[in-house]
């Protein structure tokens, strides 16, 4: 269905347009649009008034200096678009290719969550777009350099001093005789959660203006990633972020295996989407637990960690770490499961039901709980414009989830059901989460019941590394195992843009690939992103102690969104 | 405020005694042992000596006491955190062991990717027990520490379980 669709907008777009379509063929495989950057406004408002995109999902620029010879562009940037229909659950890409010193018309006006993207590929590549804001995001506003471009100096050291003015220079103040006041939250702050700093300027207990800097966790992932093979950034995925590391690392693994074209074994992707669930349950009690430390709500505080203490026993029974879970190869597993864990986990899953049971009851019926979290409205419409996604955007009553519908490994067999809030308030939004965490208690118990039985790591000399007890004794094995690490693992010359979903929302990796051993470009489409960029829009008006409570019920982890 | 004579009654004057004899016994045994030398705090002015579990890459040896090591490099390559520095001096040749392996100790992240990759046994994560680092020089462990450290089998080291016979060279080619 969504091919066919897909084929009808672009035969439309271009007899309107005139959009070059660039020899790639149509079809759910690649689904680029190419556009002249002059008609990028015109054909992007059509795409989202008659065809239905109407959710922006993620801006990513390119540096095509080495990527353009191959494939016959003679210009050097690239800036791929991506969006999403929820009435048919289809993603549409557009690229536009501009040369240095060419602007873009900034999308701001039809989509207002462009802001941060086209800021992110402004100051990473040095791309302009008429009309958008010049403002450093991710790298210090003192920072001079476009560090996405190819011919960056990496040791290029900027000494950098000065902190961010908390009195917004830039902005227009109306002249009246009120005294301005300005409130600082973070960057190292309980509300926070972790590195990001909220900047209030107060109207009597309101909130006038709100600004979100971010960034304070910028560690450069990307570029690492293009100067790392694809082996080599396993580890380094495994540390994005600490709320849901396992399906990040499950994340890059799928990714690498859709671009390589492999299937791994049944029963790797049952143990897969195990550890996904528990990564989840995690981090939205996680979730609840900062909201109910915002209220002040200490016997809820107690109830959380102590379930989350008994998930976090279970998880390190069989990892050995208590949040990492280092075990995810290209491939499959690194080991299986062991039969006296699943007896154990099952064992478990009687307990966490009771215990999930106990937790509900004193929060949904809790007065305080309930009162408290009365805050942070926001509509259906509006959470779809601003790019929200996950418990989120399912809190505002959309109903959207991956799982059910772009079902990934066996998501599409187990049973579960997708719980939706209704007023899109800080409380549907603690509703939707809990409920979230039975489900996933429930796609755990269906998995452990009928776990497929087999290996957990594929068996391709190409693509997985030889067994390790054999590498001892036999010398081709030895031979094998030696040419695999010092070759790594080469895959096409091939673009993808692969998707989860995670705890936070739709976490995603735009994966291109030149043919080396190395990926070209890594972008990763963070969940948190779109909420840290709608915070100065949706805190306007709200009173100073709300600000708390709303922003932990977000869900917001400054270390995946930083990079 | 005393609420009632009846809980002053459930202590009798004999438990009383047992028990305070039990608590003068048991400190007089502590202050003994605190003063002990080479013990925890020494006498006065002694700084406590702080001790740190580690899970570190060690060593394997060979049973005639070298290190099982083929400076293959691999380890280099995939370590996340460049945390490893290997020297094979000026003889370099792949079959045998390097002259200096070291570690930094503060780099190391114990993500255990060098063990998967060694193409011998030649490297395990174990625990270690590291005293009282305080300058940035002393966490660079040298290959006799990361071998021959108490805790692995008494300064023995772990010997590899393949034996010299059965080992098969590595050819330059296949690391490229």
């Amino acid at each position: 269905m969504s091919a066919k669709k897909h084929e009808s907008v672009c035969f439309d777009l271009y007899n309107k347009l005139n959009v070059d379509l660039g020899g790639i063929t149509l079809g759910l495989e690649s689904e680029f649009l190419v556009i002249i950057p002059d008609q990028i406004v015109s054909a992007i408002k059509m795409i989202k008034d008659d065809y239905g995109y109407i959710q922006l999902i993620d801006i990513c620029g390119v540096d095509c200096m080495y990527l353009g010879k191959k494939s016959g562009n003679e210009k050097r940037f690239c800036v791929v678009y991506n969006f999403l229909n929820l009435e048919s659950h289809h993603r549409l890409m557009i690229k536009t290719y501009v040369d240095e010193g060419e602007n873009i018309s900034s999308i701001t006006g039809i989509f207002k969550s462009a802001d941060w993207y086209e800021r992110e590929v402004w100051e990473m590549f040095g791309v302009e777009f008429d009309g958008g804001r010049k403002k450093r995001l991710l790298t210090h506003h003192e920072f001079d350099g476009l560090p996405l471009r190819k011919d960056f100096d990496i040791q290029n050291q900027v000494p950098l001093e000065n902190v961010q003015q908390i009195d917004f220079p830039e902005r227009v103040v109306p002249k009246n005789d009120n005294p301005r006041y300005w409130i600082n939250l973070g960057p190292v702050h309980p509300v926070t959660n972790s590195s990001g700093r909220i900047m209030i300027e107060q109207m009597g207990e309101h909130v006038e203006y709100a600004e979100m800097e971010v960034g304070y966790r910028h560690r450069g992932f990307e570029k690492l990633c293009e100067q790392k093979e694809f082996l080599q950034i396993l580890p380094f995925v495994d540390r994005l972020t600490a709320s849901f590391p396992a399906v990040c690392n499950m994340l890059w693994c799928k990714t690498v295996e859709e671009l390589l074209g492999i299937t791994i074994p049944d029963r790797a992707q049952a143990v897969r989407m195990i550890f996904a669930e528990i990564s989840r349950i995690f981090d939205h009690m996680t979730t609840i637990y900062e909201m109910a430390k915002t209220v002040g709500y200490e016997a809820g505080m107690n109830e959380v960690q102590g379930f989350l203490k008994r998930v976090n026993e279970v998880f390190s029974l069989f990892v050995g770490n208590s949040v990492l879970f280092t075990s995810y190869r290209i491939g499959g597993l690194s080991r299986d499961i062991p039969a006296e864990w699943i007896q154990q986990m099952l064992d478990v899953l009687g307990i966490l039901t009771k215990q999930l049971a106990h937790t509900r009851k004193m929060f949904t019926g809790s007065r305080l709980w309930m009162e408290r979290t009365q805050t942070f409205h926001l509509e259906a419409s509006e959470a779809i414009d601003k790019g929200f996604s996950g418990p989120n955007l399912r809190a505002s009553g959309i109903n959207y989830d991956i799982r059910k519908n772009r079902p990934y490994y066996y998501y599409s067999d187990v049973d579960f059901e997708v719980p939706l809030g209704i007023n899109g308030g800080a409380y549907d939004r603690y509703l939707v989460r809990i409920e979230e965490v039975r489900q996933s208690l429930k796609i755990i118990s269906q998995l452990l019941d009928n776990l497929p039985t087999g290996t957990v790591m594929l068996d391709d000399s190409r693509f997985t590394m030889p067994d390790k007890e054999e590498v001892f004794t036999d010398s081709k094995e030895l031979e094998n195992h030696c040419r695999f690490f010092s070759d790594g693992i080469v895959p096409q010359e091939k673009e993808i843009y692969s998707f989860v979903e995670s705890s936070a929302g739709e976490l995603g990796f735009y994966i291109i690939s030149d043919g080396g051993k190395r990926p070209y470009r890594v972008k990763l489409r963070s969940p948190g992103f779109p909420a840290c960029q709608a915070w100065s829009q949706i805190a306007k008006g709200h009173k100073l102690e709300d600000v708390a409570i709303g922003f932990a019920s977000f869900g917001v982890d400054f270390c995946e969104l930083d990079r | 405020m005393i609420l009632s004579k009846g809980l002053y009654n459930s202590y009798s004057y004999f438990r009383v005694f047992f028990k305070s004899t039990i608590n003068l016994l048991f400190l007089f045994f502590k202050l003994v042992f605190s003063l002990w030398p080479g013990r925890g705090k020494s006498g006065a002015g002694g700084t406590s000596q702080k001790t740190t579990n580690l899970i570190i890459p060690s060593l394997k040896v060979t049973k005639k006491g070298r290190l099982r090591c083929i400076s293959c490099g691999l380890c280099l390559k995939y370590c996340p955190c460049h945390c490893i520095k290997m020297d094979a001096g000026e003889a370099f040749e792949v079959n045998t062991p390097p002259d200096i392996f070291e570690i930094d100790l503060l780099k190391c992240i114990g993500c255990g990717y060098c063990e998967e990759v060694c193409p011998v046994d030649a490297i395990v994560m174990r625990d270690a027990q590291v005293f009282d680092l305080q300058y940035r020089e002393e966490f660079l462990v040298s290959q006799i520490f990361l071998a021959f450290r108490k805790d692995l089998e008494g300064n023995k080291g772990i010997v590899s379980k393949v034996e010299d016979d059965q080992r098969i060279p590595i050819e330059v080619e296949w690391l490229r």
